[in-house]
């Protein structure tokens, strides 16, 4: 009876640290550096430098970094700007490393058509906006223990043009992992 | 009149010390037992708060191994263009 009941506590004790454990995953690379200046050069027209910001704004159990690039004058009426993040997992709150496995990791918009594309893990994608004030995609996609997020905006492009570009966008930060 | 009072007449027949001896060694063990089942899931507790760095690591070293990238694209065209 005693045993059984050292047993219990036991594995009681091991799955309560287990579950509430905050582990934080090693620093992902500079996303910035993932995607290769041609790429910001034809995505965002007349873009200035590169903002990056770094780890200080992940949330517990993740480690994150992201870029920014804004079209600092608009170029025959095309204007954009590229924001991506890159984060990693780690565990937190009974969740672990992979992405595709956390809940929300892929968003779902209530109010959008929510398209699937077959990258990486799992990757969703939602556009808002008209080709006049400006379309908005928001990409997602998770490989292993990473998730990607690419949010552009360009006034004077087409839906499928903004598509296509976001979608190389994270291709092209994924393929380097 | 009848009156109330004890079942027995006089006190209850005092406790040996053998009893009291018994009675101290089964209280002693039971406190030693919730002790002891209380240590053991602190200890579990603890094992797995500090095992989960490592274990965690070793997880995404596994995970990131078996996940293949996909090809590096090719240029985009530019979505500006008419």
């Amino acid at each position: 009876m005693l045993a059984v009941c050292i047993l219990v506590a036991a594995a009681v004790g091991l799955q309560q640290g287990w579950r509430k454990a905050t582990v934080d995953p090693s620093e992902p690379p500079a996303v910035c550096q993932l995607i290769r200046p041609e790429v910001f050069d034809l995505l965002v027209p007349g873009h200035g430098p590169l903002r990056s910001e770094g780890a200080e704004q992940s949330v517990p159990g993740t480690r994150s970094n992201t870029c920014l690039a804004e079209s600092a004058y608009v170029l025959d009426g095309a204007r954009a700007s590229l924001w991506v993040a890159l984060v990693r997992f780690g565990r937190h709150d009974g969740h672990g490393p992979r992405c595709i496995d956390r809940d929300g990791s892929l968003p779902m918009a209530l109010n959008r058509t929510n398209h699937r594309v077959a990258l990486g893990d799992g990757a969703v994608y939602t556009v808002s906006g008209d080709p006049v004030t400006g379309q908005v995609i928001n990409f997602t996609a998770c490989l292993g223990t990473y998730l990607v997020h690419v949010r552009y905006e360009a006034v004077g492009a087409t839906d499928a043009a903004v598509v296509e570009s976001a979608t190389t966008v994270a291709q092209e930060v994924l393929s380097w992992l | 009149m009848a009156v109330m009072g004890p079942l027995w007449a006089g006190d209850p027949p005092p406790r040996r010390p053998a009893d009291r001896w018994v009675l101290l060694r089964t209280w002693l063990f039971g406190l030693a037992a919730v002790s002891l089942v209380i240590a053991v899931g602190f200890l579990g507790w603890q094992l797995a708060r500090l095992a989960a760095p490592t274990v965690v690591r070793r997880q995404i070293d596994v995970i990131d191994a078996n996940t293949e990238a996909p090809p590096r694209p090719h240029l985009p065209a530019s979505p500006f263009e008419r």
